[in-house]
C-alpha cells in the first residue's frame, strides 16, 4: 500500500492546514471580540475578512478546499468528500454585505491570530528539532491511547487540542468522519497529530524527514494488539477508536485511514461508522 | 480446549509424581500436546541417561575460573524452572501463543533438544546482521518504515545447554537491545543439562 499521500492529496493538505489553523485564529478572534464587547456586526466583519483571506489562498492555490481531501483520485468518491471545509463553514456564517474598513479592534484580533499561528509554529518546530515524544497513556476510564508530548510547547499542544475540540463541538469545523470516534465523540488528539504531520509533510526536506520520524514514533508507541488469521492482520475496534486513530497506530499517520476503510468496505458503510468490537482487516504497509 | 486437557494432565502428572515414584513406574510424568500437527509429549523417566546429561556439561575455555551462569540473565527478566517451562509449553507453545527458544548453535542442538523448542541461534541477533528485524517479525513484532512495534511480540522462554554456558543470556541481552519488551521474556537457566538430569525426555532430530 502506498503510505505517502498521492501528489494531489499532498498538495491539497496545505489549504487544509491553513483552513484549520485559520479556524483556530477565528476562535481566538471570536474570544477577543467577545471579551472586548464588540458588536455583532464587527465580529461578522472579522469572520468575513478571514473567510475572504482563506478564499484568496484557495483560489491562488487552485486546490480543493475539502477538510480531509486525501482520498486517492482513482477511488470512488467516499462520504468524506461531501464534508464541507472549515473555510466554507466559516463563510456560511458570514452575512452578505460589503467588508468595511479594518478597525482598530480588528487589528488587535489579527495580532491574536498571529500569536495562535506562532503557537502552531512552535509546536511543529519542536517536532522538527525532536523535542517531543510519542507515548502510550492510560486516560481515565479509557484504554491505552497514543499521545503527543511536546517538550518545548507542552501547554501549546494541549491548548490547541482543546481549541480543536471546542471548534468541533461548536460546529465551527466539520470533523471528517474518519476522525469521529466509535462513540461519536471527536478525537482531538488525533486531529492534533493530523495537523502537525500535514504541516510538516508540506515543508522543507528537514520537515518531511521530521514527519517521517513522527510516523515512526507513533507506530512504535502503539499498544494495539492484532491477530493474524490466514495471512491477514486483524484489529478489533475499541472504545474511542476512529479510522484515523487506527491508521495512526498501524501506519504512524492518519492519512492511511482510507486504505483501511477500502479494505473493510464490506462491513464499514462509511468512515465514521466503525463499531466497538468490529474486526477490521489491517492491510500490510 | 486443548490447554485445559494439557493443564489437567500436567496437574495430575505432577500431583501423582510421588505416588508413581513409589510404584516404580518407568514414566512418572507425561504431558502430551500437538505442535504444528505433530503429536509430542514431555515425559519424566525414573532412570537417567548419564551419558546424555554429561553431553550438555560444556564449560567453555573462556568463561573464567567458574563456568557458572548468574541466576538472572537480566534484572528485568525472570529465571524459571522446569515446571514453569512445561506449563509454558502446554499453555502457550501448544496454542501458538508463545515460543520456547533454543538459543544454541545448530551443532550444539544436534546433541538433543526439548521437543516444542525452536532453534534461533544467539549469533543471529548480532547487531550487524541485517536480518534482525526479520527475526523480530518472526517473533511477532510489527514493522513499518524500519521501525518495530512489539505489542504483538510473543512471550518467549529462552534456554541453552545450561548453567555452564551463556548462549541464552547473550540472546536475551540482544533481544532487549533490539527493543523486545523484557516482560515478555523468561530465562530457563537449567537448560539441557538440568532438563536431562531430571530425566525429562529430549528429541535429537527435527520432526
Amino acid at each position: 500500500m502506498n503510505l505517502q499521500s498521492p501528489t494531489p492529496a499532498k498538495s491539497s493538505s496545505l489549504p487544509w492546514f491553513i483552513a484549520v489553523g485559520s479556524v483556530t485564529f477565528a476562535l481566538g478572534i471570536g474570544g477577543a471580540l467577545t471579551l472586548s464587547h464588540m458588536n455583532q456586526s464587527r465580529q461578522n466583519d472579522a469572520i468575513a475578512l478571514l473567510a475572504s483571506q482563506l478564499a484568496d489562498i484557495q483560489v491562488t492555490r487552485a486546490q480543493t478546499p475539502d477538510l480531509m481531501a486525501i482520498t486517492a483520485p482513482t477511488m470512488p468518491v467516499p462520504a468524506v468528500a461531501a464534508i464541507p471545509s472549515a473555510s466554507s463553514v466559516l463563510a456560511a456564517r458570514v452575512p452578505t454585505g460589503t467588508t468595511q474598513e479594518v478597525s482598530q479592534e480588528l487589528k488587535t484580533a489579527q495580532a491574536i491570530a498571529i500569536a495562535n499561528r506562532n503557537k502552531m509554529r512552535m509546536l511543529t518546530e519542536g517536532v522538527v528539532a525532536g523535542l517531543y515524544s510519542v507515548t502510550s497513556i492510560n486516560p481515565e476510564g479509557g484504554g491505552t491511547r497514543i499521545a503527543l508530548n511536546s517538550r518545548n510547547a507542552a501547554s501549546t499542544a494541549s491548548e490547541l487540542e482543546k481549541l480543536l475540540a471546542t471548534a468541533a463541538a461548536n460546529g465551527d469545523i466539520q470533523v471528517p468522519g474518519s476522525i469521529s470516534a466509535s462513540g461519536g465523540t471527536v478525537d482531538s488528539q488525533t486531529l492534533l497529530f493530523d495537523l502537525v504531520q500535514r504541516s510538516l509533510e508540506d515543508g522543507s526536506d528537514k520537515e518531511i524527514a521530521a514527519a517521517q520520524e513522527m510516523r515512526r514514533r507513533a507506530f512504535a508507541a502503539s499498544a494495539a494488539k492484532t491477530e493474524i488469521v490466514a495471512g491477514q492482520r486483524y484489529y478489533t475496534v475499541e472504545a474511542g477508536d476512529s479510522l484515523a486513530y487506527i491508521s495512526l497506530q498501524f501506519y504512524g499517520s492518519t492519512n492511511a485511514y482510507d486504505a483501511i476503510y477500502q479494505a473493510n468496505r464490506s462491513q464499514v458503510a462509511s468512515p465514521d461508522k466503525i463499531q466497538i468490537g468490529q474486526r477490521l482487516v489491517i492491510p500490510e504497509a | 480446549m486443548f490447554s485445559h486437557t494439557a493443564a489437567a494432565a500436567l496437574a495430575v502428572g505432577l500431583g501423582l509424581t510421588t505416588a508413581l515414584l513409589a510404584q516404580s513406574s518407568p514414566e512418572i510424568l507425561d504431558v502430551a500436546f500437538t505442535l504444528n500437527g505433530v503429536e509430542k509429549s514431555i515425559r519424566q523417566t525414573e532412570t537417567l541417561d548419564t551419558a546424555q546429561v554429561s553431553a550438555f556439561h560444556k564449560p567453555g575455555p573462556n568463561c573464567g575460573p567458574l563456568c557458572i551462569a548468574p541466576l538472572a540473565a537480566s534484572s528485568a527478566v525472570p529465571t524459571v524452572g522446569e515446571r514453569e517451562v512445561i506449563r509454558f509449553i502446554a499453555d502457550k507453545v501448544a496454542l501458538g501463543e508463545g515460543l520456547l527458544i533454543d538459543s544454541r548453535q545448530p551443532e550444539d542442538r544436534a546433541a538433543g533438544f526439548i521437543s516444542a523448542s525452536v532453534n534461533v541461534p544467539y549469533s543471529l541477533l548480532q547487531p550487524d546482521n541485517p536480518y534482525v528485524a526479520d527475526i523480530m517479525q518472526a517473533l511477532g513484532a510489527r514493522a513499518f518504515e524500519g521501525t518495530l512495534n512489539f505489542s504483538d511480540a510473543m512471550p518467549l522462554v529462552v534456554f541453552d545447554d545450561g548453567p555452564t554456558t551463556n548462549d541464552a543470556s547473550t540472546f536475551i541481552a540482544a533481544l532487549i537491545a533490539a527493543g523486545y519488551p523484557a516482560e515478555k521474556l523468561s530465562y530457563y537457566r537449567g537448560g539441557m543439562l538440568v532438563w536431562t538430569a531430571l530425566g525429562l525426555n529430549t528429541q535429537d532430530s527435527k520432526s
